[in-house]
């Protein structure tokens, strides 16, 4: 029973992660309906950014390398939004527009490599130790992703609903050609999404610091399982990139219980094919499918 | 006029690939060569679902994989003779087309490349899990090479003509579906889904089968590909292994056969002709290759056209003028 209670929390941690990436895919996604597949490695630079730049090339603490980190991705991401995404859009097939954030990807692959070198490295006392609940102990990170997720979930709702940037860019969301007809700035709200989802995939970065290690593929499972929460909540909507991410995190949690671990992501898999199977839009079912 | 230029080509280009081996002394050269062959099946093959149906594919290097793995363990662990295990992996191939076909090409939008995303992760990482299976990180060695009419094609110059007989043979398959009625319908269904769907062909039906023709090619390939290093590894089949074949379409051209050829040689080949950038090498050339993209987004085989085109609108304004 405690183990079950400890999974479960580990579960809702990765969960949120999950989340989260998945919140950073359909912000982009909506905005502009690109599929940015360069994300694992926005992930991978943001991480860097803090731990291999701020903390242990300038020797800053930790508080303020996250509050540089982020405004450096949101520089990056605006950056990224002009030169290369806005460019993209414009190109005859779709299929080039995703290969286009593949390159974007690579490239950044090879300048983390070479600024940083190959080797992994570690952030001393960053998010390490553990908290005992009496019932179960937890990790002092995965304690961190849950809390710093709920804000982010509360502040995002806050954005959205209350602000009058937010509101414009539920508009974009909805319809552009209306939103352009109404005064509103279409391309500003792009770039300036980008560069929101720049500075989500940053916070991501620095969350899995203390499970992976700055590392160059410390990413890789968890965009790909973002990805598929995304699905399984119902693609393209915030509601389903929540329900999608905690389902999958807690499931492949649970599973661990009963079987192997190494197979915990070939379930999470099997979940999306079936999901994919019977029901493609997704939990919440609120995604209008088109059958071809 | 154009019948005899495209003769003079196509003559110019298999005499020159079956004199090539005569010149190359260095069994390494020799070895690449091989290997280009057998990368350029394998673009063939993607360019079923990329170039000609337009759905955007990353599972090559999972299927590649499993290919190799297929024949790899059939052989050293059953001692299958090699092209009963090469069969194997085709049909390999043909099963993870429609497995993974038939849930995500019937939706439209992104759902296909979620799925061949998630398969290929999944793919690697069971390979290197699974260790009763696969023999884990340490991979399967020795295995047997090929042998055609009691000649073994461990020598490279006999794979060499083997897999070019191989590759001559896929070109002609891909030829004649790409000129059929078949191959027409793959590219209307790029061009205007809705357009299709008023015909009333299914073209979801259309979409799978091109996947799997794709597969089926892409696992030979594998297959090919383990037979001719005798041994495979699970982390060659990685995100980036897959990357190196969409660069092979979108450089040489989408959707043509000439386009996959060139591709095929110039992404194979240029790391070799381009060592002195060192570590440099890869950024360098996906930035190139990020550029040219954008401004000549249908590759190298575009380029005389393009090129046409705008001679004839100087000659128009001269004309004019």
């Amino acid at each position: 029973m405690q183990s079950i209670i400890q999974l479960i929390i580990n579960g809702c941690a990765s969960g949120f992660i999950y989340f989260l990436v998945a919140f950073e895919i359909t912000i982009i996604y909506n905005s502009s309906g690109l599929m940015n597949f360069s994300h694992e490695k926005f992930i991978v630079f943001g991480a860097y950014v803090f731990g291999g730049l701020f903390v242990r090339m300038m020797g800053f603490g930790h508080l303020e390398s996250v509050v540089f980190t982020l405004i450096f991705m949101a520089v990056f991401g605006a950056v990224v939004a002009i030169g290369i995404f806005n460019p993209l859009k414009n190109l005859p097939s779709n299929v080039f527009a995703i290969f286009g954030t593949v390159l974007l990807s690579r490239i950044l692959t090879e300048l983390t490599r070479i600024i940083w070198g190959a080797a992994p490295f570690g952030v001393n006392g960053f998010l390490t130790g553990y908290v005992d609940l009496g019932s179960a102990t937890i990790s002092k990170a995965n304690l961190c992703i849950i809390g710093v997720s709920l804000v982010f979930l509360w502040g995002q709702n806050l954005f959205y609903n209350r602000t009058r940037l937010g509101k414009a860019m539920r508009c974009v969301n909805q319809d552009k050609h209306a939103a352009a007809l109404m005064g509103i700035d279409v391309k500003k709200c792009n770039i300036i999404t980008v560069a929101m989802s720049a500075c989500v995939c940053a916070i991501i970065g620095m969350l899995i610091i203390p499970l992976y290690n700055v590392d160059l593929s410390m990413s890789g499972t968890i965009a790909t399982k973002g990805f598929m929460s995304c699905v399984v909540g119902g693609y393209g909507t915030i509601p389903g990139a929540i329900a999608g991410g905690l389902f999958l995190g807690v499931i492949e949690n649970l599973y661990t219980y009963f079987g192997p671990a190494i197979y915990k992501d070939a379930v999470s898999f099997l979940v999306f094919i079936g999901f994919l199977l019977i029901r493609p839009n997704g939990i919440l079912g609120k995604v209008k499918i088109t059958r071809s | 006029m154009k019948k005899t230029r495209n003769g003079i080509v196509i003559g110019g280009s298999l005499a020159a690939s079956l004199l090539l081996p005569v010149l190359i002394q260095n069994n390494y050269n020799q070895i690449l060569l091989n290997q280009t062959i057998v990368y350029i099946m394998v673009a063939l093959g993607l360019n079923f679902t990329m170039g000609l149906s337009g759905s955007f594919d990353f599972s090559v290097a999972a299927v590649f994989g499993l290919g190799s793995y297929t024949t790899a363990l059939l052989t050293t662990r059953l001692g299958i003779n090699p092209w009963i295990g090469v069969a194997a992996a085709v049909c390999m191939g043909a099963l993870v087309g429609l497995v993974l076909g038939v849930p995500s090409l019937r939706l439209r939008g992104i759902y296909f490349v979620l799925a061949t995303l998630g398969f290929l992760e999944i793919v690697r990482q069971l390979l290197s899990n699974m260790t009763w299976l696969t023999g884990g990180t340490n991979g399967v060695a020795n295995i047997p090479p090929l042998e055609i009419f009691g000649i073994s094609l461990k020598n490279a110059k006999v794979f060499y003509y083997v897999a070019l007989a191989f590759l001559l043979v896929g070109i002609g398959i891909a030829y004649r579906i790409i000129s059929s009625k078949w191959g027409r319908t793959l590219i209307a269904v790029k061009d205007n889904e809705v357009a299709v769907d008023g015909c009333g062909i299914d073209k979801a039906s259309f979409k799978i089968k091109a996947y799997m023709i794709g597969s089926c090619f892409t696992a030979f390939a594998g297959a090919l590909n383990a037979h001719l290093f005798q041994f495979v590894h699970p982390a060659d089949f990685t995100f980036d292994f897959t990357v190196k074949f969409i660069m092979m379409l979108m450089l040489g051209g989408l959707g043509t056969i000439p386009g996959c050829i060139v591709g095929g040689m110039i992404v194979t080949l240029l790391p070799e002709a381009l060592k002195f950038l060192g570590e440099y090498y890869w950024l360098a050339f996906s930035i190139l290759m990020l550029v040219m993209m954008m401004f000549v987004p249908y590759g190298f085989v575009s380029i005389p056209g393009l090129l046409r085109k705008r001679m004839k609108r100087i000659e128009g304004r001269r004309g004019n003028g």
